[in-house]
């Protein structure tokens, strides 16, 4: 018999093993058992920071305390909401990275359809250049970027996140052009050719048919941007220094600097950390929760892969 | 004014595209011209802006290599990992796919676990995740198993718990890799599957005469993102010391961090047009012949 690789192709094995419930059974079993496996990698992390940010002092350093913690110290959490100043960095983060993603939606989806539907020299030239600008790692710019940003006054402002991406550039802008470029290509000639012969005008059709069938495409570039732009340190960092404009990641850093004095973490514990953390990324893991059917059927169907 | 169809055409794409270009002139080619400009002067903040610095040559570039003892050993260390993870991500991603896709209860759950570390996977908070939990990331944490295992690998063992937290840690950064996966799983045309069966072939047989060369663009994009990612990665030492020197060190010069930017880009480069023309050579497309 030869079995033992037919995970690979589960189609063809529950075909042969068809009236053998009891195989087949036991091969899904392991199946589940690896897949829950690797969900406990990808899980468990979060687990310990849940676990660790509700311990206080002495649990944290009782090797009998494992998960759960003797007492619930649900103060770190309080601690954690003021040393963030919580409520204005998630205005800042939330408005920002929202306005982010808006545009570079808006923008990209522009420049993909141009690249996917219109035939113009040296089209397919400029669309290496959209790969090229890929693969840049972003500090081979930053200086410049930095200079640029300080002679136009825009240290300490939102500008610098903003009108890159009402450009179409900005964090990974390039990839997002791709995205849509694919996501584009992909749909049929004749929706534009009836509209055409309508008389409706390339701004129209884009608009009125296009976007509308675009959806899936558009979720993505949307959470991806905002969720990146959310977790972006390195932007930040370079532009913004006075803590009242500061995104959340960048709080977080602050607030573990503060923490690294040693009196101050034997009196605040890890835990205040740990619930920091929590508080940084729960927006996003909420935000996660209730799109994350479409998100994935959206990657699924945008033709990402081609 | 009276145009063809086909210059219609071309205006309209031209201006569909033209913020695109914009953009890409303002905020990415002209910087990276001024970088490769700079990288040979010996400007700091204060001389940047009026001007008055002087070209001093390929001297920022041989100190790179020379004079800095940091610099080299940080790249050859991004380059070190990046060979191993790279491989270890694909296989352990095209796993995951690959247990993803079999048809069964419950597994779009898994999907969405495995999507997670994407979506939270904030430079700071992985990092504040990984430092500051330490060893207890690795799996089985309690004394007893320690104790176990000390059995066993004596004074190897941290260096096995090393390796098990790092694992972990790029398992975590295989979410958009198992993702694309499962896309391209998905894409595979089931007749092809039906007639190897007919055929007899084994399951074994037809992971490695169907799925595998069926994905092989998928393989390529991935590697290709592996390599992008791990090189703009928060955490790649190379990158961190370009901004330490950059923003940290006193005098704040701009000549010498750009110079290691340029060669780092150069290196990210020159490996992407060598990968990509080395296995592209190894993939197919349906398209063709």
């Amino acid at each position: 018999m030869k079995a033992p690789f037919t995970l690979f192709t589960a189609r063809a094995y529950l075909n042969w093993f068809k009236g053998r419930r009891a195989r087949s059974l036991i091969v899904k079993i392991i199946m589940l058992l690896l897949l829950v496996d690797v969900a406990y990698i990808f899980v468990m992390p979060i687990l310990r920071l849940l676990s660790t940010s509700l311990m206080n002092v002495m649990d944290l350093y009782d090797p009998t305390v494992v998960w759960l913690p003797r007492r619930w110290a649900f103060e770190n959490y309080s601690q954690a909401y003021t040393a963030l100043a919580y409520g204005e960095a998630f205005r800042n983060t939330v408005l920002i990275s929202g306005a982010c993603a808006i545009l570079q939606t808006l923008a990209c989806a522009l420049v993909g359809y141009g690249f996917a539907r219109f035939k113009f020299p040296g089209r397919d030239r400029l669309f290496y250049l959209v790969l090229f600008a890929m693969i840049v790692p972003p500090h081979a710019i930053i200086i410049q970027l930095f200079v640029m940003v300080s002679k136009n006054h825009w240290l300490e402002t939102y500008y610098p996140f903003l009108v890159p991406s009402a450009f179409g550039m900005g964090l990974r802008g390039a990839l997002f052009v791709f995205i849509y470029r694919q996501f584009f290509k992909g749909l049929p000639w004749e929706l534009e050719d009836a509209a055409m012969i309508d008389g409706a005008s390339p701004l129209r059709v884009f608009y009125n048919i296009m976007l509308p069938l675009a959806r899936p495409a558009i979720l993505v570039v949307f959470l991806f941007s905002f969720v990146w732009h959310w977790n972006d340190s390195l932007e930040p960092s370079i532009y913004l220094s006075r803590p009242e404009l500061f995104f959340m990641p960048q709080r977080l850093s602050v607030v573990e600097a503060a923490l690294s004095n040693m009196r101050l973490r034997a009196m605040w514990g890890t835990g205040t950390i740990m619930a920091a953390t929590l508080l940084t990324i729960l927006p996003l893991v909420v935000l996660y929760v209730f799109t994350q059917r479409y998100f994935i059927e959206s990657i699924e169907r945008t033709g990402l892969i081609d | 004014m009276h145009l063809t169809l086909r210059r219609r055409n071309a205006l309209n794409g031209f201006i569909f595209i033209s913020i695109w270009l914009v953009g890409l002139l303002i905020f990415f080619l002209i910087p990276l011209f001024r970088n490769f400009a700079l990288s040979v002067t010996d400007a700091q903040l204060s001389t940047v802006r009026d001007g008055s610095y002087k070209v001093v040559g390929l001297q920022n570039y041989i100190e790179a290599f020379s004079v800095d003892i940091e610099f080299l050993p940080y790249l050859l260390e991004t380059m070190q990992s990046l060979i191993i993870d790279v491989p270890v991500i694909l296989a352990f991603s095209l796993a995951v796919a690959l247990l993803a896709v079999q048809p069964m209860r419950g597994n779009t759950v898994f999907r969405a676990i495995f999507f997670l570390p994407v979506v939270i996977g904030s430079a700071v908070v992985v990092g504040r995740l990984f430092d500051q939990l330490g060893n207890q990331l690795v799996l089985f944490r309690g004394q007893a198993a320690q104790q176990f295992l000390y059995i066993y690998l004596g004074d190897q063992l941290p260096y096995f718990i090393n390796f098990l937290s790092r694992s972990v840690f790029v398992l975590w950064r295989s979410g958009v890799q198992i993702l694309i996966f499962i896309a391209g799983l998905k894409s595979i045309d089931p007749t092809l599957y039906e007639v190897a069966q007919v055929d007899g072939a084994s399951g074994w047989s037809q992971f490695w005469k169907i799925t595998l060369p069926m994905l092989s663009p998928v393989i390529l994009i991935n590697i290709t993102y592996t390599i992008i990612d791990s090189f703009t990665d928060y955490f790649n030492t190379v990158l961190r010391y370009i901004q330490v020197v950059t923003f940290q060190q006193n005098a704040m010069r701009l000549g010498y961090p750009s110079a290691l930017g340029v060669i780092y880009f150069l290196l990210v480069f020159l490996l992407v047009i060598v990968i990509f023309a080395f296995v592209s050579r190894f993939t197919f497309y349906r398209g063709e012949r």
